[in-house]
């Protein structure tokens, strides 16, 4: 029906959701036919679930070999932008002006650099299940999704932030370095740990390790213990000596000045000099670290480390001054340093407030630290109290016990829940010995008289209302006082900053706290060039704050020098915040138990009290490695930078961040495909928990060749080969869940089935099954050869559930056998054949785009409009609409373009355009000067062979006056390149040497046109697919064959000719051969696409079968519709119909047919572009059963004819047999009688429900949602009764009829008096269908239905371009196909009709006419007819009759220049001169270089 | 047209055994047609007696040439620099064309590489058949256009002999009865009466009986 | 030192042994090195000088696959 147009014109672009087969189909007839198409895929590459089949049915083809052509034209096509990672999240408007609503996800590698070489994913240490081997194997977190993947580029899986490096705040990647120690990987571990933070042992130790409170792990058992595998990777690496840091070069020239050595100061000193500017830092200690290096005890921290890691900071060419305290910043200023960080520390601690805090004996913690660390001599009692409960005063409490105390207690007014040290600190000073009063507060420090320390008196505590800080304020409990005895009293109650050095007027200003007041994003200050971070603005803090203001600090310094004021927006990625539940399952995916952390061996208490020797030993390497086992990967990617390090494109980008996009488009076509039934969910069958229970999807994988097993089936539990393997149907279909068929999967399992056999011959198979659906063209046959040449058993009969033996884990099933014995038979492996399902996204995406969906989530279309969703210009198809094979998705898949197309035929073209080159240079006349170009491929070619040796070695071949060797030859810099030399250096030929042309020759030849070369003069060695990746443990061989195989090519190329196409002019007009619902439709689709049609019919009315279908399941109205098709078709202005006319002959080639029509008798010459041809089927009428002999024997059509006509009559019938398969259903099956009979039964039901209905069939082939019908039938009381060639049903026609049959589950015999009797007689092709096919020299199958071009992906085509089919002169088909097929046919057609011109030419078969014989072999050869013997040529001898081929038509296949007998036909690009000198280089021997 | 056939790799080898410099000299007509002696089967051949010649340890060169008739001196005398090169023209034409070679250059050693089989038809890809005997006196038009010459295993004038079986010659099952064919396409066409006529004993001379042929044509001579 | 090593020539289709020849490399499926392939655009291209040229000079061994 035409839509109605608005005002405005139609935007010429489609949008199509779903990158499988169907959506590929759909996306190249729009872009074929001048429509722009976007092409969205949620995954990360286009080809659904066909790229994981191994073979298809019935032809036995591999999945791949047929796809991957469509891929790469998907892929390499200017009109169609493939989005991938992308999702439709909405789309307004109307049909002709929609505009869609996309989220582009990131890929983190962007697709323009990215070369496809691979050196991501083999540094990535993520390994997830790979989701396209089905959790058989594993693949990385930097993966492409299979080796055919189209875009060819990787992608990484990134869920978000991890929890670990979301809590940290220097953001430190975790996950990576605990991914890569767990790999073993150290150097790179503390590589990724330096990304972000300078002082990994020191923070391995010391850090409070917020990550680990985040860590999800621990919702399951314990966290991962990351400080302490921090702390491992830098012992390891540090275990070995230190090598000097280069210095890194000065570019800048701005001077800064840093005060204090801290961590703070020493991380913002690190990342500015990395930027380029000179750094001073002035340090007031004789040693740099800070309070790293003289506030944290030896035992926790040997100084050796502290230095270490400062001095691979100072190395990088970092001026430290010792010793020089800054006094005055203004000094500083009036250096004229650009701009200051002061990092000054809180060195500063305090003493409480109460009296006798300044007796002899008293002291502050860290001046007490400071000086054991320096060495400087400390005086204490036996007895030592340290009042406090942070860090530091465990710190003292523990460094007293080593300078001598005896007795140390810690008085800490909360409890211990409250104490803001480490727990491990905690931990460490109880097993010391180390005496804690909680709850308790000094009030006073008692002393003798002489000023010592004698003692503290103080109070009981008790926890009230929580406090500022969320603790529990503490609160004296009155009349609790009493007295510790002490030497010694030790304030730990807190630092500040020393800030005198500030100047009143300086304009940076100190807070009421003593700290210094800096902005908190930009640690700016308030005069402008100084900032300040770390403790002496945070107070108190964490090593890892203070390296985190360090980095901030040096940013905003940066920032600021460079003019830059604001800070910059960071971008809000997720964080991967797992609930328990979501763990579980993550620790089920990587295959995980509960296992807590390992803890850390220490030194026994008893020793270290004595000693300042490290107390914590840290992890052995198997410890760490078990240790990062148990991290959840929770962000997928572990941003651990190894690829990064890796790429030499540079082209990954892990800030990426998701994009929302919004396109105009004309019209959208959703084919979004389906998604396997999750087996898991039946639970009897043991999937997930029986090693040896695999899906069907999953078995296809074993058998392919680029399987995890690479195509030898072995049984998962043990990998030995399964003998004896049981198939399970409607695995999700069928069933109390699912009351539709998937229409697939009897037939994938044959086809598996067989494949198996063809694996191992001697594999014993069984299926069982509900019925066999071989509804399709050749399927019956092939499910015969299953049974015969195989000997697969198929058995009538659900399996319940199975049960493993537990030593062989075996599988045990239970079944009914044909003669209704209960039988038990074990297997080594089972099969569930899972049917098909809409996933949640795909609900999700009716939802959004307001369509509606039944409640399995498939698309409701609408009434004799198959494709139409309930939205107008929104098209649905393939298993979106109802579950299907290949072959009827990309028919719908064309029909939908076809849809797509009548809406926007008058902007056909506006928004494709084509490419503009320069005009091609003519080297004919030229010696050959050839450039060879070999790549790199990062390390995919240069890692395993001499790639600059090859491009040498190049040099001295005949020709060659230029070689070189490229990193990335396919990268922009070096296609670039390549057209440069072409013209520094007059170059006429091109040679690469990379990886294959499948992907890359393409794009090359388009880089050498833009540098006026004729794309033939390019060629291709592959030196990586074939020589680097497969003889990847042999340098030598594998550069001696690269230099081979180069030696080939620049042999080829010398040879190698420019090819020009021709346009040649086409007839924008078609022919429609029969008048039925196919040809009505698509002569319709055709002229409402703007094209004009000539549709012939042989009998004197349109409609065809049509007209004797009176009415359907749906009780819609069949006459009706068809009254309206032919109104449409008769008034449009661009079709005109020939009645009772034939066609008698055709000649020419595709766009330029003329054919000759007899119209009433007369003559008519019609010239037209292609042709469609629409001939139907008809109804078997054979003498089966009696039939014409008995008026009470009738088929199904005349059943129905005679129910619209008199259906009292109907109704007073009482007992009805149907036999189903009669006549021609034996050979094959016609696929629509199964639902006709369903139809039929439920007519008379509704006519007459207490009749009497017995059906006879073979199979009920109700597939797909007429196995709905079939269900009704059933609930409705028809009784259905399985027969077999052994037990035939009995009629006897004369006197009353009677039919017998064989009641198998009675297991008797049934006499039935029926008053009608109906037969199934099938369908079978029409009249004159052989005559038609040799007039239009196509060809016929067994059956006489016309044989497309390709079973599976090219439905409609005929193998002669131009030339296509619908209907049931294909097969037989429901109305609802033959309209799909006939808008599919016209969308085929299309491609060809909206060209201007045909471009013919290129790599085709061309005849040296003076040496043709006219001997006939090429036309007898050729398999697409294309040669002739042309009368008026002159061959050889001047003689009349020479072969000629028409460019337009020759599909370059070569067969005939390889069978002709005088070498007069030669096949251009491909001549026997270029194939031998091939030939003859290889064996050239090697000239000496 | 004229039906070669290939002779075996092994009786070629013993025609070239006693040479050096081989020419294998194709033609460009019938045998051509029937994929005995093109261009293409020049090449196959001159390719497999160089890699026999090889293994057998002898260094013979094989070059390679086909022109457009060799029954034609003209043509051949384009190529007779390199006629003269070689010490043994190894011709793939029928036995006509490795004559015309021996007669227009005397000195030339020419051997045959192929048998001229006989006169037939292609009656599918890959499968010749004879026609015609070249007897010299047509009867074609008594027979129903199926020679009973050429196809009758015994050259009978006169209808089948007992040996004519289900259509078939007794003396192969694929071979089809000449007479049952010619009695099969005059009933066809009504005129099976044909059949009852007599032919007279043929008369041989005019076939090899009478000695070499020649022909002339009197008004086409130019001296 | 002596042990015969056989160069092989393989005549593959553009469209399926050709790519499945890729396939191998990108499952890094090991091979000797003694195998090279020539591309054609169909293996129906493949003439029988084709392949006698390849033994003439020097191939042990053809395989056509497609």
């Amino acid at each position: 029906m035409p839509e109605k147009k608005s005002n405005k014109e139609p935007i010429g672009a489609v949008l199509v959701v779903g990158g499988g087969i169907g959506g590929m189909q759909a996306a190249l007839d729009l872009a074929e036919a001048g429509i722009k198409v976007y092409l969205v895929e949620s995954k990360s590459a286009i080809g659904g679930h066909m790229a994981q089949l191994d073979k298809t049915f019935p032809t036995n083809d591999c999945a791949m070999c047929i796809m991957s052509p469509k891929m790469v034209d998907v892929g390499r096509h200017t009109n169609i932008e493939v989005l991938t990672n992308t999702e439709v999240i909405g789309i307004e408007g109307e049909a002709g002006h929609f505009t869609a609503k996309l989220r582009v996800k990131p890929r983190y590698i962007d697709l323009e650099k990215c070369t496809g070489c691979g050196d991501c994913a083999s540094v990535c240490p993520i390994l997830l299940p790979s989701e396209y081997e089905e959790g058989l194997t594993t693949r990385h977190a930097a993966h492409r999704l299979y080796p055919q993947a189209i875009p060819h580029a990787f992608a990484i899986e990134k869920t978000g932030l991890a929890p670990c490096r979301d809590a940290c705040p220097t953001g430190q990647r975790a996950q990576g370095y605990i991914a890569l120690i767990r790999e073993g990987r150290y150097e790179e571990a503390l590589r990724v740990i330096k990304e972000d933070n300078p002082f990994p042992a020191i923070c391995g130790r010391i850090c409070n390790h917020r990550c680990e409170d985040a860590c999800n792990r621990g919702l399951i058992d314990e966290s991962v213990a990351i400080a302490s595998l921090k702390r491992f990777v830098a012992d390891q690496v540090y275990s070995k000596p230190r090598q000097a840091v280069e210095p890194l070069p000065r570019t800048r020239q701005e001077r800064i000045a840093i005060v204090g050595a801290g961590p703070a100061g020493l991380t913002g000193a690190q990342d500015l000099v990395k930027l380029g500017y000179g750094v001073t830092v002035f340090e007031a200690l004789p040693v740099a670290g800070g309070m790293l290096r003289v506030g944290v005890p030896e035992y926790r921290l040997p100084a050796e480390l502290i230095q270490r890691e400062v001095d691979d900071i100072l190395d990088l060419g970092v001026e430290l001054k010792l010793n020089t305290r800054i006094d005055n910043l203004q000094e500083l200023i009036d250096e004229g340093y650009d701009a200051i960080f002061l990092a000054v520390g809180a060195h500063e601690g305090k003493k409480m407030n109460i009296p006798g805090a300044d007796l002899e004996g008293t002291m502050i913690s860290i001046v007490f630290l400071r000086d054991v660390r320096l060495g400087q001599e400390v005086e204490l009692g036996n007895k030592v109290s340290v009042v406090g409960g942070g860090d530091v005063a465990v710190d003292a409490a523990r460094t007293a016990l080593r300078v001598g105390a005896e007795e140390v207690t810690i008085v800490y007014r909360r409890s211990e829940a409250e104490m803001p040290c480490r727990r491990e600190e905690l931990e460490g000073a109880k097993e010391e010995g180390i005496r804690f009063e909680l709850l308790t507060n000094p009030v006073r420090v008692l002393g003798e008289e002489a000023g010592r320390v004698t003692g503290i008196e103080c109070v009981k505590m008790e926890l009230g209302e929580p406090d500022e800080s969320g603790r529990r304020r503490p609160v004296p409990i009155p009349g609790t006082e009493h007295v510790i005895p002490t030497d010694n009293v030790i304030f730990s109650i807190g630092q500040a900053a020393g800030l005198s050095f500030i100047p009143e007027d300086s304009q940076v200003v100190s807070s009421s706290w003593g700290t210094i007041v800096a902005d908190s994003e930009t640690l700016a200050c308030g005069r402008r060039g100084v900032f300040a971070g770390g403790d002496a603005v945070a107070g108190t803090a964490f090593v890892i704050e203070a390296v985190a203001d360090g980095h901030r600090a040096a940013a905003s310094i940066h920032r600021y020098l460079s003019g830059e004021e604001l800070p910059p927006l960071k971008p809000d990625l997720p964080v991967v915040k797992m609930a328990s539940e979501e763990a579980e399952a993550r620790m089920q995916e990587l295959k995980f138990s509960r296992q807590g952390r390992l803890g850390m061996p220490a030194l026994p208490a008893a020793e270290r009290r004595l000693s300042f020797e490290e107390v914590e030993l840290g992890y052995t390497a198997e410890m760490a490695q078990a240790e990062a086992a148990r991290c959840l990967q929770c962000g997928i990617c572990s941003e651990c930078l190894a690829c990064v390090y890796t790429c030499q494109a540079g082209a990954i980008n892990h800030e990426d961040v998701e994009q929302l996009r919004e396109i105009g488009v004309g019209a959208a076509i959703l084919v979004p495909g389906f998604e396997a039934y999750h087996a898991e969910l039946s639970e009897e069958f043991g999937l997930g928990r029986y090693p040896n229970v695999v899906t069907s999807i999953q078995f296809e994988r074993l058998l392919s060749a680029s399987g995890p097993t690479e195509g030898h089936v072995k049984r998962p539990s043990d990998g030995e080969r399964p003998g004896k393997i049981a198939f399970l149907q409607c695995i999700g279909s069928r069933d109390q869940t699912h009351d539709y068929c998937s229409s697939v999967c009897c037939m994938y399992a044959t086809k598996e089935a067989i494949m198996a056999c063809e694996h191992e011959p001697d594999t014993q198979i069984h299926v069982f099954m509900v019925d066999m659906r071989a509804f399709g063209k050749g399927y019956l046959e092939y499910y015969r050869q299953a049974q015969k040449n195989y000997g697969i058993k198929y058995t009538y009969s659900r399996i319940s559930t199975l049960k493993e033996d537990p030593v062989t884990r075996n599988l045990i099933a239970r079944y009914y056998t044909d003669d209704g014995r209960l039988q038990e038979e074990s297997f080594h492996l089972v099969v569930l054949s899972v049917g098909m399902e809409m996933s949640p996204q795909v609900r999700e995406l009716g939802q959004t785009l307001g369509i509606e969906l039944d409640e399995y989530g498939f698309c409701h279309t609408l009434e004799f409009q198959p494709l139409e969703t309930s939205r107008p210009g929104i098209f649905a198809c393939g298993p979106f609409v109802e579950p299907k094979d290949i072959p009827e998705t990309v028919v719908e898949a064309s029909a939908a373009a076809s849809r797509a197309e009548s809406l926007l035929a008058e902007v056909r073209g506006s928004l494709t355009k084509g490419k503009d080159y320069p005009p091609d240079r003519d080297v004919s006349e030229e010696e050959p000067r050839i450039g060879v170009f070999v790549c790199h491929c990062g390390s995919n070619i240069g890692g395993f062979l001499d790639v600059p040796g090859v491009a040498e070695y190049a040099k001295t071949l005949p020709f060659v006056v230029h070689s070189e060797d490229n990193l990335y030859t396919c990268s922009q810099d070096s296609v670039e390149l390549i057209k440069q030399r072409i013209h520094e250096h007059d170059l006429n030929r091109v040679v690469v040497a990379s990886c294959t042309p499948h992907t890359h020759e393409p794009m090359f030849q388009d880089t050498i046109r833009q540098a006026g070369l004729n794309e033939h003069l390019f060629e291709m060695a592959n030196i990586r697919n074939q020589c680097s990746w497969v003889h990847s443990h042999d340098w030598d061989r594998a550069t001696e064959k690269a230099k081979e195989l180069v030696r080939m090519s620049v042999a080829r190329a010398a040879l190698l000719e420019a090819l020009h196409k021709v346009d040649l002019p086409l007839h924008h007009s078609a022919l429609v051969i029969g008048g039925g619902v196919a040809g009505l439709n698509a002569a319709l689709s055709l002229a409402d696409q703007g094209f004009p049609v000539h549709l012939i019919e042989r009998t004197a009315k349109l409609g065809g079968n049509l007209r004797h279908v009176r009415y359907t399941l749906d009780d819609a109205d069949p006459q009706a519709y068809l009254r309206d098709l032919i109104d449409q078709v008769e008034s449009h202005e661009l079709i005109t119909v020939y009645k009772e006319t034939e066609l008698t002959n055709t000649s020419g080639f595709v766009g330029n047919f003329s054919s000759r029509l007899r119209v009433h008798g007369d003559e008519r010459a019609v010239e037209h572009g292609v042709v469609i041809v629409s001939t139907g089927g008809q109804e078997y009428r054979g003498d089966e059963y009696f039939y014409g002999q008995n008026d009470k024997i009738l088929t199904q059509q005349e059943f129905e004819i005679k129910v619209a006509e008199a259906p009292d009559e109907i109704a007073r019938v009482h007992d009805v047999v149907m036999i189903l398969c009669v006549g021609p259903g034996t050979e094959y099956c016609s696929r629509i009688c199964c639902a006709g009979a369903m139809k039929n039964a439920l007519k008379i039901k509704q006519l007459n429900p207490q009749a009497n209905i017995h059906i006879l069939f073979r199979d009920i082939r109700t597939y797909g949602f007429q196995e709905r019908y079939y269900r009704q039938a059933l609930e409705q009381g028809v009784i259905f009764v399985r027969y077999d060639d052994s037990r035939l049903p009995q009629v006897t026609a004369n006197g009353q009829l009677k039919v017998r049959f064989w009641e198998p589950a009675l297991a008797e015999e049934i006499l039935v008096q029926p008053d009608l009797l109906i037969l199934n007689t099938g369908i079978v092709a029409a009249e004159g269908a052989q005559e038609l096919a040799s007039t239009l020299k196509v060809p016929c199958g067994l059956d006489n239905f016309f044989l497309e071009a390709h079973i599976k992906l090219r439905p409609v085509d005929f193998v002669t371009e131009g030339i296509f089919m619908a209907g049931s002169a294909h097969y037989p088909k429901f109305l609802e196909e033959s309209i799909v097929q006939a808008q599919a046919a016209a969308a085929r057609a299309a491609t060809i009709l909206s060209q201007e011109t045909l471009s013919a030419g290129g790599v085709v078969a061309t005849v040296n006419a003076e040496k043709c014989t006219g001997c006939i072999t090429c036309v007898r050869v050729c398999p697409y007819h294309v040669p002739v013997i042309d009368p008026s040529q002159r061959g050889a001898g001047g003689i009349l009759g020479a072969a000629q081929i028409e460019m337009a038509a020759c599909q370059g296949c070569g067969i005939c220049a390889a069978e002709c007998p005088a070498k007069a036909i030669q096949l251009m690009h491909y001549t026997d001169a270029q194939v031998m000198a091939e030939e003859k280089a290889l064996f050239e021997k090697v000239p000496a270089t | 047209m004229i039906v070669g056939e290939q002779k075996p790799l092994e009786e070629i080898k013993e025609l070239v055994a006693d040479h050096e410099r081989i020419l294998v000299l194709g033609c460009g007509t019938c045998v051509t047609v029937c994929f005995t002696g093109g261009e293409k089967e020049v090449g196959i051949l001159a390719s497999s007696l160089r890699m026999a010649t090889k293994i057998d340890g002898q260094g013979k060169v094989f070059d390679e040439q086909t022109v457009q008739r060799q029954c034609e001196w003209e043509f051949l005398d384009t190529i007779e620099e390199e006629i003269k090169e070689h010490d043994l023209i190894l011709s793939m034409a029928c036995g006509i064309g490795v004559q015309a070679i021996v007669e227009r250059f005397p000195r030339a050693r020419v051997a045959p590489a192929i048998n001229t089989t006989f006169l037939g038809l292609p009656e599918e890809h890959g499968l010749w058949t004879e026609r015609c005997a070249a007897c010299g006196e047509c009867v074609l038009h008594r027979t129903a256009g199926v020679c009973p010459i050429a196809r009758c295993a015994k050259s009978l004038m006169n209808g089948p002999c007992g040996g004519s079986q289900d259509g078939k010659c007794e003396i192969d099952p694929e071979v089809q009865c000449a007479w049952q064919l010619i009695y099969d396409r005059l009933k066809a066409q009504g005129r099976l009466d044909q059949m009852l006529e007599i032919m007279p004993a043929k008369d041989w001379s005019t076939s090899r009986d009478g000695g070499p042929r020649r022909l002339v044509r009197q008004d086409l001579r130019i001296d | 030192m002596n042990e015969f090593e056989p160069q092989i020539v393989a005549f593959c289709c553009h469209y399926c042994a050709y790519a499945a020849a890729d396939l191998a490399g990108s499952l890094r499926l090991q091979y000797p090195t003694n195998l090279k392939v020539i591309r054609l655009p169909c293996t129906g291209k493949l003439d029988a000088l084709h392949v006698l040229k390849a033994f003439e000079e020097g191939a042990d061994g053809v395989m056509v696959a497609g």
